[in-house]
């Protein structure tokens, strides 16, 4: 979570009020004074008044705080642990390759407006927050999710279709036999006669209306032929090929519980199926992208549109005319660095091969994909074809020519394989596992479209701009997350990522209502719009007063729910947060929200409370300026400094920091660091080439305006003056201005913090990768980023960590940046207040809070 | 006089126009945008933040726009964007004004009462007390009066509440911080007006005339004495009314004061050009106001 700002007034507030503070006289046990209370209500103060309760946008812990009472997650913190507590999900299951999840929903949980909460609220909720157009800050909480952030970051573009006229539904609409899958089967692609790309994920979506589920290829996966003529009943009674898929149905109950399906992918509404499994994988710079050989277009509606050709530079994607119809149509072409593509809508031509899609308005004439990309790709598909076991040799070809898209290649690769193993496994009962059709067609049997034709090297012919329905993907449906039915939501993940169910216990991560969000706009988190599914309804707001929360009614487990109501003052003044809570107004002061220099005289009270945080405070190192380019120069300045007499200068019980990632992270073991030594600091600035400081050019440690950071920039320079003999200027800009100054490595020495997101060390460690956008000191170090690379492949739990404290060892060797001290999280508590756990992240779950009100009148009446 | 007010009326949108422009430039000249922070965003996101509130436009498009906004009432903040700067204003507004002008009546009673004392016992101990007691709430700022009020009122004695704007009890802390400042300003301004306007001829006339030294006082000083009181009133009372930034931190009081500095401070530029055309409109209207104060209290004064 991002920590707030504070006006600068405060600056002058605080060391007066620390005065005043001492001046008063603080005897009893409690620095808070105590009312009688009547209610059950907690009443504290939020910090500041939030940006958005929306929990999509928010990012700050104030607005985290109401959303966090409003909306409920899959999973919610456990208030002491953080471990994942049943939230809207009831239980979860990983997939066998911990490469994703399927969450079972529980059926009683509800919005506020009593509409139930379903998987498809989450799908909804997690697109929005990946759409570009959202503009979500905090996107990134997400990009664990399986695509989520080529969705995001607008290397799959959107592009809306204008002016194209659709005819009415294909005649051929559910008049076939389906092979029936039960209803809430979520169903994993072993093999077919498509190819699917490793990673490829087929789900079942929503029944249709003959109350069977349709199969799906979420992802991409190419032809093994273009116009195989496969065995089965034309339904239409032609003789037209039809694609399918064996896929694996993972039961809800029982992932082990295999079961092998197959479908009748052709029959498919396309609505749910990407057409003949799209062969565009919709990346760019793919060099392997496979392309099914296309065949001459048979027809085309209009003579006289324009070609691609024919665009002008700089236009707009529009989409002329098309054969694929839908209620909006997006478009796959490559532009230089880009990919607009096509959601496709329902084939108005199921059976005729060839869709297509004529368009304008390219940046610049399509260039065709480098040369060698297609000879592979037709390479790729020459040799499946004559493969006996399709899937596993497709899924090896695809991953040969295509490492690239699917993230983590090789990850993508070893998780296909399993895929492949059970392809491989099932693949001689082909034939008896599908009723009715005969074998496959021999290899020799590959029709003459197959080869290539004059425009094969490019998927997007350039000239008379066609496209193939084959290139198109419906990328929403990229996104690894998949609404199986209302109560089964199936994740896919980038990789092995052990935090992400601490992560769908992120505020970012919560359920948002589609009808109020649609309907209202930016206005639906309004107390008269807003529907919330969690124990708390908002009430009351008022800007920069206060929310008033009260217990839901609607919620599922209203019975836990302790308090009645809960009032959050937006005091932003730390001083004035302070004088609330000794007044009694308040119940308790969340982490710092109060005058740090309070926090000596109020050691022996009983309501105060420290404990460790997730927040670094460190100094960056721009490794790109002499002498800070010299490892040994930077080793020095840390071994100089005396970390335990830095922290007394807050004196709230920070801790020294040798490693910069902060103790208390589950299973993580930091790796050793060496502490202060000023006799080998001596001898490593010597070795460097500057005896006792001698020659040691003028260097300067920078800071944003703030009593706090000049005091232990003020030490610092002390101390390197003492130790190392080398004097380093101290500089302070405004807040925006010191940002800037940091981003553009535009300092020697910087004051930098950095507040963990996820209980995870890579939550700090990745910080580091050669030009990563928090990097910011330009160091770059291949070894670092394999390390973190491989953190994120790794499927052994226990072997991860070590990798990372692996490359926590490393950053502390080279010291781009100087660890100083762990901050802390400092709370006022008074003593009725139960259920709040002291945690890392400052997070307490509003249904486990409640008050003793006994004890609350107790204490009131002795003092009287 | 009915021209010369509607000339100074049609002046003003011009004049908020090139407020809006000198305001605009000045933000875009400070570095730094809404979003960055410590955590830098990736660069699509921001782009994609970015677009969403039009940032990336040309000047004058987003220069057009904010106005085109601010003129509709429309245009959303960019810290929370669900609000729009003018109902953000609508809502801060009535509790700074209701701070200010309880702060004003405090300043307008104490402040003028004692400097008329001081001016009109000039050298006399009630003139140096009021002298001193005022030259102590000119030097000490408010941020250390509050805390001090809030201290002794709410912290030691516990008879008022220490913070937010919810009832009588919590108005008396905030008020009287607000208020001391300006009535010392407003009691040297009385007295250093009373004192001048004693020596004028015209007073010595009244008092060859054998009126009453109050008569005099009442009749003939007071009216000229106060015209410095006037021209203060003028700014002061747009300064009282749109908040000011300290006591409303001190307290929390829901004002629009936090709003001058915090949204320069978040780059909110929406925001921060509505705060500063909002405070100029109110401030051309109060000076308007006391030029046609003036030709009441002054009869020296006329306007063609």
């Amino acid at each position: 979570m991002l920590g707030r700002r504070r006006p600068s007034p405060r600056a002058l507030l605080l060391p007066l009020l620390a005065l005043a503070a001492g001046c008063l006289s603080l005897k009893g046990d409690y620095f808070g004074h105590f009312h009688s209370k009547t209610e059950n209500v907690l009443v504290l103060n939020n910090q500041t008044e939030p940006e958005y309760i929306d929990p999509g946008l928010l990012t700050g812990q104030p607005d985290g705080r109401v959303a966090d009472a409003l909306f409920e997650g899959l999973t919610i913190y456990d208030p002491q642990t953080l471990e994942p507590l049943p939230g809207v999900a009831e239980r979860w299951d990983a997939f066998p390759d911990a490469r994703g999840y399927v969450f079972h929903l529980r059926k009683d949980a509800r919005w506020s407006d009593g509409s139930a909460v379903t998987a498809a609220d989450f799908v909804y909720s997690w697109e929005r927050v990946l759409n570009p157009i959202t503009g979500a800050r905090y996107a990134q909480q997400l990009y664990a999710v399986l695509n989520a952030e080529r969705y995001n970051t607008g290397r799959i573009k959107r592009v809306v279709a204008t002016g194209a006229t659709f005819s009415p539904a294909p005649p051929w609409a559910d008049t076939r036999a389906f092979t029936p899958v039960p209803t809430g089967a979520a169903v994993e692609v072993l093999e077919s006669n498509v190819l699917v790309a490793p990673e490829a994920l087929s789900v079942m979506d929503a029944p249709s209306a003959a109350g069977v589920l349709l199969a799906k290829v979420a992802k991409g996966g190419v032809l093994l032929r273009d116009g195989d003529a496969v065995d089965g009943p034309d339904p239409a009674g032609g003789a037209a090929p039809v694609k399918w898929l064996r896929v694996r149905k993972l039961l809800a109950a029982d992932p082990g519980d295999l079961e092998t399906l197959l479908l009748d992918t052709d029959r498919a509404d396309v609505r749910g199926f990407v057409p003949r499994a799209a062969v565009e994988d919709s990346f760019p710079n793919t060099n392997g992208r496979t392309v099914a050989a296309p065949t001459p277009l048979r027809a085309l509606p209009d003579a006289n549109a324009k070609t691609i050709d024919d665009a002008e530079r700089g236009e707009d994607l529009f989409i002329l005319g098309t054969n694929v119809s839908g209620d909006w149509t997006r478009v796959a072409l490559p532009k230089r660095d880009r990919v607009g593509w096509v959601e496709t809508g329902r084939l108005l031509n199921p059976r005729g091969e060839l869709y297509w899609l004529k368009v304008r308005g390219l940046d610049e004439p399509v260039a065709a994909t480098p040369a060698t990309a297609p000879a592979g790709a037709r390479t790729g598909a020459g040799s499946l074809a004559p493969t006996p076991s399709g899937a596993a040799a497709a899924a090896a070809g695809a991953a040969g020519h295509a490492p690239r898209p699917f993230g983590a290649g090789g990850a993508g690769g070893a998780g296909g394989a399993g895929g492949a193993g059970g392809a491989a496994a099932g693949a001689p009962s082909r034939s008896a596992a599908r009723p009715g059709p005969g074998p496959m067609p021999a290899p020799s049997a590959l029709p003459p479209a197959a080869a290539p034709a004059p425009r094969a090297a490019s998927p997007l012919p350039a000239a008379g701009g066609w496209i193939r329905a084959d290139a198109l993907l419906a990328t929403t449906d990229l996104i690894g997350v998949r609404a199986v039915d209302p109560w089964t939501l199936v994740v896919r993940l980038e990789g092995v990522i052990p935090y992400f169910l601490y992560q769908t216990s992120h505020s970012t991560l919560l359920p948002v209502p589609a009808h109020a969000v649609e309907e209202f706009g930016p206005r639906w988190t309004r107390p008269e719009h807003i529907v919330g599914n969690g124990p708390f309804l908002l009430r009351e707001h008022r800007v920069r007063d206060r929310f008033v929360l009260e217990k839901s009614p609607t919620y599922w487990d209203h019975d836990t729910v302790g308090l009645d109501r809960v009032i959050l003052y937006s005091i932003d003044n730390l001083a004035t947060s302070a004088n609330m809570y000794r007044a009694g107004s308040t119940d308790l002061v969340v982490g710092n929200d109060f005058p740090p220099a309070f926090i000596p005289t109020l050691r022996s009270k009983k309501d105060l409370f420290i404990s460790a945080s997730l927040q670094t405070y460190f100094y960056r190192v721009n490794v790109t300026r002499p002498p800070l380019n010299d490892p040994r120069v930077r080793l020095a300045l840390d071994l100089a400094i005396n970390k335990a007499e830095i922290v007394k200068i807050k004196g709230a019980g920070e801790v020294p920091a040798a490693t910069v990632v902060p103790p208390g992270l589950p299973g993580y073991v930091p790796p050793a660091a060496p502490g202060y030594d000023p006799a080998e600091a001596r001898r490593v600035l010597a070795e460097a080439g500057y005896p006792g400081g001698k020659g040691f050019p003028s260097v300067s440690l920078l800071y944003n305006s703030s009593e706090v950071h000049r005091l232990i920039a003020a030490a610092v320079q002390a101390q390197w003056r003492e130790v190392l003999g080398v004097h380093i200027e101290l500089e302070n800009k405004e807040w925006k201005t010191y940002l800037k100054s940091m981003n553009s490595l535009d300092y020697d020495i910087v004051r930098a913090g950095w507040i963990g997101d996820y209980l995870d060390p890579n939550t700090f460690l990745d910080l580091w990768i050669t030009n990563g956008g928090n990097n910011n000191t330009g160091w770059s170090n291949a070894e670092y980023d394999g390390l973190i690379r491989g953190a994120a492949v790794e499927v052994d739990p226990a072997r991860r960590m070590t990798i990372l404290r692996d490359a926590e060892a490393l950053l502390v060797k080279e010291l781009p940046i100087i660890p100083i001290y762990f901050n802390v999280w400092a709370e006022l508590r008074k003593p009725y207040v139960h259920g709040w756990s002291s945690n890392i992240i400052d997070k307490h779950p509003w249904k486990f809070l409640s008050i003793d009100l006994a004890e609350a009148n107790r204490l009131a009446g002795l003092e009287g | 006089m009915l021209g010369f007010v509607v000339r100074r009326l049609l002046a003003i949108p011009p004049m908020l126009l090139l407020v809006s422009l000198f305001t605009f430039l000045m933000l875009k000249a400070a570095p730094g945008g809404p979003f960055d922070a410590e955590r830098n965003l990736p660069p699509e996101i921001k782009k994609n933040v970015e677009d969403k509130f039009n940032l990336n436009a040309p000047w004058p498009e987003q220069y057009l726009s904010y106005v085109a906004g601010l003129v509709r009432l429309d245009l959303p903040s960019t810290k929370r964007p669900g609000l729009t700067v003018a109902e953000i204003i609508a809502t801060s507004f009535p509790q700074s004004a209701h701070l200010g002008v309880m702060a004003l009546c405090f300043a307008l009673f104490f402040g003028v009462g004692a400097g008329l004392l001081s001016g009109v016992r000039q050298n006399t101990p009630w003139d140096y007390g009021a002298m001193s007691l005022a030259f102590v709430g000119i030097s000490v700022p408010s941020f250390v009066i509050g805390p001090v009020l809030v201290l002794v009122f709410s912290l030691g004695l516990a008879w008022l509440p220490p913070a937010r704007w919810q009832g009588v009890d919590t108005w008396i802390l905030p008020t009287a911080t607000l208020g001391l400042v300006e009535a010392a300003y407003l009691a040297r301004l009385t007295r250093a007006g009373m004192l001048e306007v004693v020596r004028q001829d015209f007073i010595v006339t009244a008092r060859a005339k054998g009126l009453s030294e109050a008569t005099v006082i009442r009749r003939h000083a007071l009216k000229g004495a106060l015209l410095p009181v006037v021209t203060w009133l003028g700014p002061a009372v747009a300064r009282l009314l749109t908040g000011t930034v300290v006591v409303e931190s001190i307290f929390q009081v829901p004002g629009l004061g936090y709003y001058f500095v915090q949204t320069a401070l978040d780059r909110d530029d929406p925001m921060t050009m509505g705060v500063v055309v909002f405070y100029s409109t109110v401030v051309m209207l109060l000076n308007l106001a006391v030029d046609v104060a003036y030709t009441w209290l002054d009869p020296r004064v006329r306007y063609a």
